[in-house]
């Protein structure tokens, strides 16, 4: 792992294997997980591949106040409560990001050069335009593709309407196809089918109509669209089994499947069909109904204009900006062909336990605010772990600023301090349980001197000052005063402890062929960690009111009792090899 | 304001170059140009500074290695050093820290020509915007209207072409060409007349650039404004 040492990584019970066991369903062929059971209760081995999914570092983790766990980015699910664009902060009704392919349906742009916003600027009077886009860090605008917009608003709308070079897009080019379109489904039914020769003759004063701009791919797919619609339209009215809700082309509704498992089961009735059928489709065979030569783009682009220069051509990561294709260019070869793109939106997500739909974070409804209402971060409830290297004579250096790599010795004990921060308002009691042996190939020792102990609650700095009296008691009790003594806590403060974690790493041995695998010398060490802890009510604020609900709620009766129990591994460093 | 002395840099003492450096340069100001009493003023060649140019306080002229000439309407930023650079390390820690990366490798050869040949010549023509905390090293060219953003470090040699822009942090080793946009590390960089018509796309061109330049104006005029009083109000105070 590339992270600095030393390193704290928790594992969600939500994979631990005896958990899952507990909620679903058993059978006889659980044996073999039942082996595997045995093995994850004696030790948890950051080694084993599955460990690499449920370790997460504590600040990625939640907790649940009402199952009293803690839940881990896959133990919640998520549920989008607004979709904003970033650039203007205004937020988009979900049919609305939908259908603009959830972009800023207003005027926010960024550059296909350089990604960077880009800002409405006037060309000519300041009030009245016109407007061009235009990108303050690369210097690019839409001038360059020659694009003016008349408006300093809505620019989304008036971008989609105008092609590269300023005229207008192909696309809402009145197309003989839109109003056709209509008129044949209308009259699909009454009408007589007309033959191939009939068609031609309508179609081709039509092709004359037509401007020969070439449409672009959007506008293609949707004229064609329209023309085989048409087609089926008129072969519909002569066959009865082909109904017209294939024109929908919608498999899943219920008439068109009826249609689709006719066509295998009544064989004789397709026979019959197939001679019945006089009319033949037709395929689309002008640019208006959305033909296109395919050696159109070869003898198009790369032959009319054989040399692009270099610095005119676009590069990968510009065309993948450009997706999707009905809103930039991802087909561009050159820099003039870039479209600006819309400013992605970004959504306000809640979680909520997936077992029992407690939100465990809710953000502010406020696109402005990037505060949360509620959130549940599981550092609030677990002590956070800091360790260090003993401060002896011999000892390890303490970590440089930039926590760069820890080697150890084999063979020779280290000693490093935990400390323990209690975040709860009340007293836990920690247990900490590590194997004398980590798991894996190279069993390095492992002793934590004082592996029970008290923590003392997150009160109040003023409080403690107040109750001064308290302190002795709670304080030096089971203090070793800075040494090293079995049993005892290194130190102790107001709401922390820190012990000592001796260890003695293992040589690696290997032979001359072998290769260690990535990252094999590093110590990881799995703590599992116990806390109890009871809510008491003499709590001020929070606790009480949580307390108070539950009991409103007619929840099983609570005795204030909470019991927390999770795998915690610690990367304390290399071993030298 | 007049020729009025800009104040020395105070580091100037235990250093073998004090007697040039610490050499007030004669300066020709421009009638309407704000030479801040803040800026830094040193070396021993000449330094010619146009109409209504505003050097920010804190910016470094440097006239050890050759003189400098700056044009009219040209904005100089603050901690920007001109004429770099800085003859040596050890006096003037707090410079030479931010650069000191960047700066040794053109250092001696800088030196040994100032030694040999003729003071080399660091021009900036006019309308040319310098931001914060960029380094022009003697001998350098920049040419009207273009603009260097901050972190920026052209060396000794380097001509940057009219109306170029040359993005934050990036080090020019090699000429920049006109109308060109240099981003990235350095490596990238972009025409800004490049349209499929190009006399049209010039044409477009030159209009967001007057737009630019009025914007840079307007901006320029209010800050000499802002300057002026504050070193008007600096000197009243220090009379009292």
């Amino acid at each position: 792992m590339a992270l600095p040492f030393p390193y704290i990584f928790i594992s969600c019970p939500c994979s631990d294997v005896s958990n899952r066991e507990l909620t679903s369903k058993r059978s006889s062929r659980d044996v073999e997980l039942d082996q595997e059971i045995q093995d994850d209760e004696e030790t948890f081995d950051p080694r084993h591949p599955r460990s690499a999914f449920s370790l997460f570092p504590p600040e990625h983790l939640l907790y649940c106040e009402e199952c009293h766990e803690i839940k881990c980015p896959r133990c919640v699910t998520e549920e989008i409560n607004a979709t904003y664009c970033p650039d203007c902060l205004f937020e988009s009704p979900k049919v609305m990001v939908r259908g603009e392919g959830n972009r800023c349906p207003r005027n926010c742009f960024h550059c296909p050069i350089c990604t960077s916003q880009m800002i409405t600027a006037s060309v000519g009077d300041p009030k009245n335009g016109p407007f061009i886009l235009n990108c303050n860090y690369c210097m690019w605008s839409t001038l360059d593709v020659g694009i003016k917009f008349d408006k300093p608003t809505g620019i989304r709308g008036q971008l989609d309407e105008i092609a590269n070079g300023g005229e207008q897009k192909a696309a809402t080019v009145h197309s003989p196809y839109s109003y056709q379109a209509d008129y044949a489904r209308k009259s699909s039914l009454s009408r007589p089918p007309l033959s191939p020769a009939d068609r031609d003759e309508i179609a081709d004063p039509k092709e004359d109509s037509v401007s020969a701009t070439p449409l672009d791919p959007t506008a293609r797919f949707n004229a064609l669209k329209t023309f085989y619609k048409e087609q089926i339209t008129e072969s519909s009215a002569t066959d009865a089994t082909f109904s017209t809700s294939a024109l929908d082309m919608a498999y899943s509704s219920p008439s068109s499947l009826q249609r689709i498992m006719n066509l295998y089961t009544n064989k004789e009735g397709a026979t019959i069909r197939a001679r019945q059928k006089l009319t033949v489709m037709r395929e689309a065979r002008s640019a208006s109904e959305g033909f296109a030569l395919a050696a159109s783009r070869d003898s198009g682009v790369e032959s009319q204009s054989p040399r692009i220069d270099y610095d005119e051509t676009v590069t990968a990561s510009q065309r993948a900006f450009q997706y999707p294709s009905f809103i930039g260019n991802p087909a561009a070869l050159k820099v003039s062909e870039l479209r600006p793109m819309p400013t992605l939106m970004r959504t306000k997500r809640s979680k909520r336990c997936a077992t029992c739909k407690h939100i465990l974070a809710r953000p502010e409804l406020k696109i402005s605010s990037a505060r949360y209402r509620i959130k549940l971060i599981a550092l609030n409830y677990v002590p956070f772990v800091t360790i260090k290297p003993l401060p002896i004579a011999g000892g390890l250096p303490p970590p440089g600023p930039d926590g760069g790599d820890v080697i150890l010795t084999p063979g020779k004990p280290v000693q490093f301090i935990m400390t323990l921060r209690n975040p709860l308002f009340d007293d836990v009691s920690v247990s900490l349980g590590t194997p004398s042996v980590t798991p894996g190939r190279h069993g390095h020792r492992v002793t934590i001197l004082c592996p029970q102990f008290r923590l003392g609650k997150n009160s109040d700095a003023w409080d403690d000052a107040l109750s001064n009296n308290n302190q002795p008691d709670r304080g030096t009790g089971n203090i070793a005063g800075g040494e090293q003594v079995a049993g005892k806590l290194y130190d102790q403060g107001r709401n922390w402890a820190s012990v000592v974690l001796e260890i003695i790493p293992a040589s690696i041995v290997r032979q001359q062929s072998e290769e260690l695998d990535e990252d094999e010398d590093v110590i990881e060490i799995p703590i599992r960690v116990r806390l109890e802890w009871t809510v008491t009510d003499d709590e001020a604020g929070m606790e009480r009111r949580k307390r108070d609900t539950r009991l409103d709620e007619g929840d099983d009766i609570d005795d204030g009792k909470r019991e927390l129990n999770y795998w915690m591994v610690v990367g304390i460093g290399r071993v030298a090899c | 304001m007049s020729s009025q002395p800009a104040s020395v840099a105070p580091q100037t003492t235990a250093s073998t170059t004090s007697s040039s450096s610490s050499a007030r340069p004669p300066v020709t100001l421009g009638q309407t140009t704000h030479l801040d009493p803040g800026a830094y003023v040193r070396g021993s060649h000449g330094i010619t500074i146009g109409e209504q140019t505003l050097i920010h306080p804190r910016a470094q002229l440097i006239a050890t290695h050759g003189p400098l000439s700056i044009g009219d309407r040209c904005i100089i930023s603050e901690k920007s050093i001109i004429g770099g650079p800085l003859e040596s390390p050890s006096t003037l820690p707090p410079a030479s820290g931010s650069g000191s990366s960047l700066l040794p490798a053109p250092q001696k050869p800088v030196d040994q020509d100032n030694d040999e040949s003729d003071p080399m010549k660091t021009t900036i023509y006019p309308n040319v915007y310098i931001h914060a905390y960029s380094r022009v090293h003697a001998g350098a060219t920049i040419k009207e209207a273009a603009v260097v953003e901050a972190h920026v470090t052209i060396f000794a040699g380097v001509t940057v072409g009219s109306h170029a822009k040359i993005c934050a942090g990036v080090t020019v080793d090699q000429d920049v060409d006109d109308w060109t946009v240099v981003y990235g590390n350095g490596d990238v960089k972009r025409q800004r007349t490049n349209g499929q018509s190009p006399d049209v796309g010039a044409q477009h061109m030159e209009v967001v650039e007057a737009m630019r330049l009025k914007a840079m104006d307007k901006e320029r005029e209010g800050t000499v404004a802002i300057l002026k009083m504050a070193a008007r109000m600096a000197t009243l105070a220090k009379k009292k």
